[in-house]
């Protein structure tokens, strides 16, 4: 096996290789490792679990950053689904566009997709903040318990269905609400929120005519006089 | 009338309808009142084709029994190896299932722990993650993957023996669990990053993959995750068995956990626990079958649960090809779950000990399916996994019995020539002949009987044997 630096030509290296590196850099202390030729490979700088900037040059397949927490990674290019999946702490910025699934369960920490994610972006998050900026695909948002999810561009079909907690807003059209996703009115501290989150990403949050959508809640416990929240619920 | 038998004031036999049972009945109007499907715990009412429809056939003039109190019998099993992770290793073949930290209490979910170190087997976490007294309980813990990730944390992940991705339970295959609001309680609440008090409904779907070629980076996404040390499971409900478990083994699982429809539950809709998936016996030959046809048996490891009730049921499951069992009610009954204590309480719920299936209600009258705190101190932690150990030494000795009597010195060299089918049910589901006929009811055998029918007849009036025509 090659020695593995602060720099990695992924193509030489398996997958369990660059992430060992990884970590072992981490855990050395090294404050920056960057990868080339990534080549939309699955699974890579998965748990990193330590502070480190981590740097792919080029596009990364499902998963990268999976689990981690307390990194910095940048994908300077596309990625595949469930980027950022589950991730605790730190962030994750792909400078490209997303695939579905998009910080799936996301806990903590920060994603953001520069470009368009596909279905179900944001799905079931639990804390943390996902910024896309371009449009999501169907059903995103679903069953969200708490965070913040930001779409600047359009949101398709089902947006915020079945939400527990947590907010979404949508800087473009919403083709449809999902069951018992209602819309908010939107405050000062809401168009504050959105100016902070997007200033570092270059994005201009004024003069965007921001949704901010919550849970109605009716889906919370179950009443037969309310069935037609549940109909499609169920 | 004194005979029994309900009459009318005139003294005639009243009927009950077939179709409009009392139990049809009650079902329509408590549904009218709810407005919604009736939800229950525990597991299906009806009576499926069972391990109960095969019987041991032990050691007489033709096989020589194993001596039961002299001749050694091993158990020991390790499992989860394929992929080169450290194995599990079960001292008896016997693991416990995922039960959640809030459909079961703190206490229950220790006891359990302590109760399969001390037995040397594994336990397993449940929807809402990893509890750390379960943890610290626990030698072997099996952390379970769920679509809904209720508290999941990648280190405890990296702390769990073995990652167990659960795509569906028997009692419910094809559909999300239920936490009523009930048991909900603030802790748990906060466990699972929920409002407290709300019905939870979980999906059924993983958020960030789709089918068995997406479940194949997830299981990647995992062994990265663990760096390759722990074996990866995969739970299914059993459905279409043979497809599902080949899709799981090359999805790359080390280990396949299959729930038969007899599967507990802490909550899910009566409907679908008595009218989805098949039961575990049936599950447990195709498994075995669809393994073999891969050419996996022994390396992809088969844990079989879902009515499991004793060493007599696993002993059957070995038999059939499992490597493993696994018990989840059984486990709850030990801990004392039904026991006739506490009987104010039933009684508040409409029950009786014996028929309590109330665990979705949170009111669990010995404090296992319960998050109240009085409830809770009602089962006292070493007293709950003292019986879950004897119950678990009562399960092994079990095992051995049989497989002595059958002559064999490893519960693991049960076969299907050791049993006989009770029921043509059973034969047709098993390929194993049912008693007295020395023929399995199967599509093949009657294939063969025909086939030895039509053979033409030799010149002295008997039939050449199959195989012998040229």
């Amino acid at each position: 096996m090659a020695t593995l630096t602060s720099e990695i030509d992924c193509s030489a290296h398996t997958t369990r290789e660059i992430n060992q590196a990884i970590k072992r850099a981490a855990a050395d202390g090294v404050p920056e490792i960057r990868l080339t030729n990534p080549a939309a490979r699955h699974c890579l700088a998965v748990a990193v679990m330590s502070p480190i900037h981590v740097i792919f040059d080029g596009p990364v397949g499902w998963y990268c950053g999976g689990m981690s927490d307390g990194g910095r990674i940048t994908v300077n290019g596309s990625c595949g689904w469930s980027v950022g999946e589950n991730l605790m702490s730190g962030s994750i910025e792909v400078h490209g566009n997303g695939g579905s699934s998009a910080g799936a369960t996301l806990r903590g920490g920060r994603v953001f997709v520069a470009g368009t994610t596909g279905a179900r972006t944001g799905i079931s998050m639990k804390g943390g903040t996902l910024i896309v900026g371009g449009s999501v695909g169907y059903m995103s948002g679903f069953m969200m318990q708490r965070g913040t999810m930001i779409v600047c561009g359009d949101a398709a079909d089902g947006i915020g269905d079945s939400m527990y907690e947590g907010t979404v807003y949508v800087g473009g059209a919403i083709h449809s609400l999902g069951a018992d996703c209602i819309e908010a009115e939107l405050a000062d501290e809401d168009r504050a929120m959105l100016a902070a989150e997007l200033e570092p990403h270059g994005i201009a949050a004024s003069g965007v005519d921001w949704k901010k959508l919550v849970a109605g809640k009716k889906l919370w416990n179950f009443s037969k006089h309310e069935y037609d929240a549940w109909r499609g619920a169920l | 009338m004194s005979d029994g038998i309900p009459r009318g004031r005139d003294g005639h036999v009243l009927q009950p309808l077939w179709v409009w049972s009392p139990e049809t009945i009650e079902d329509i109007q408590s549904k009218a009142d709810l407005g919604r499907y009736t939800n229950r715990g525990l597991g299906m009412t009806k009576r499926p084709p069972h391990f109960e429809d095969l019987t041991f056939v032990p050691c007489t003039l033709s096989r020589v029994p194993l001596e039961g109190y002299r001749e050694t019998c091993a158990t020991a099993i390790e499992i989860g190896g394929r992929h080169g992770a450290k194995p599990i290793k079960l001292a008896t073949p016997i693991t416990i299932a995922g039960m959640s930290y809030g459909a079961l209490s703190r206490n229950a979910k220790q006891a359990l722990g302590m109760a399969a170190t001390r037995v040397g087997i594994s336990t397993t976490t449940g929807d809402g993650g990893m509890l750390d007294l379960e943890r610290e309980a626990s030698d072997q813990l099996v952390y379970q993957v769920l679509p809904s990730r209720y508290g999941f944390n990648p280190h405890h992940l990296r702390m769990a023996n073995a990652a167990e991705i659960v795509v569906g339970q028997g009692a419910k295959p094809g559909t999300g669990g239920v936490l009523l609001g009930a048991k909900v309680s603030p802790i748990i609440a906060e466990a699972r990053q929920l409002p407290p008090g709300v019905d939870q409904r979980s999906p059924v779907r993983h958020p960030d993959f789709v089918g068995p070629d997406d479940m194949q980076i997830k299981i990647e996404e995992l062994r990265e995750a663990t760096d390759g040390q722990i074996p990866i499971y995969v739970k299914m409900g059993a459905s279409r068995v043979p497809d599902d478990v080949k899709l799981a083994c090359k999805a790359g699982v080390d280990v396949i956990v299959i729930d038969g429809m007899e599967g507990g539950t802490g909550a899910s809709p009566d409907s679908l626990m008595n009218h989805t998936g098949i039961p575990a016996m049936a599950a447990t030959v195709e498994a075995v079958a669809a393994l073999r046809e891969m050419k996996l048996e022994g390396v992809v490891n088969l844990i079989i649960s879902g009515g499991i009730r004793n060493g007599v049921d696993a002993a059957k499951a070995l038999a059939l090809g499992a490597d493993a069992v696994s018990i989840g009610t059984a486990a709850m009954i030990a801990l004392n779950c039904n026991r006739p204590i506490y009987l104010e309480d039933y009684e508040k719920l409409g029950t009786v000990p014996g028929a309590c299936h109330h665990c979705h209600t949170g009111l669990c009258p010995v404090g296992i399916t319960t998050q109240d705190e009085d409830l809770i101190a009602r089962l006292p932690v070493d007293e709950a996994a003292e019986r879950v150990e004897g119950f678990l030494n009562s399960m092994t000795q079990e095992l051995q019995m049989f497989a002595r009597a059958c002559g064999k010195n490893a519960v693991h060299d049960l076969e299907p020539e050791d049993l006989r089918a009770m029921t043509i049910e059973a034969s047709a589901i098993t390929g194993i002949p049912l008693v007295g006929t020395n023929f399995a009811f199967r599509p093949e055998s009657f294939a063969q009987a025909v086939a030895e029918a039509m053979a033409p007849a030799s010149t002295n009036g008997h039939k050449a044997p199959q195989g012998a025509q040229h």
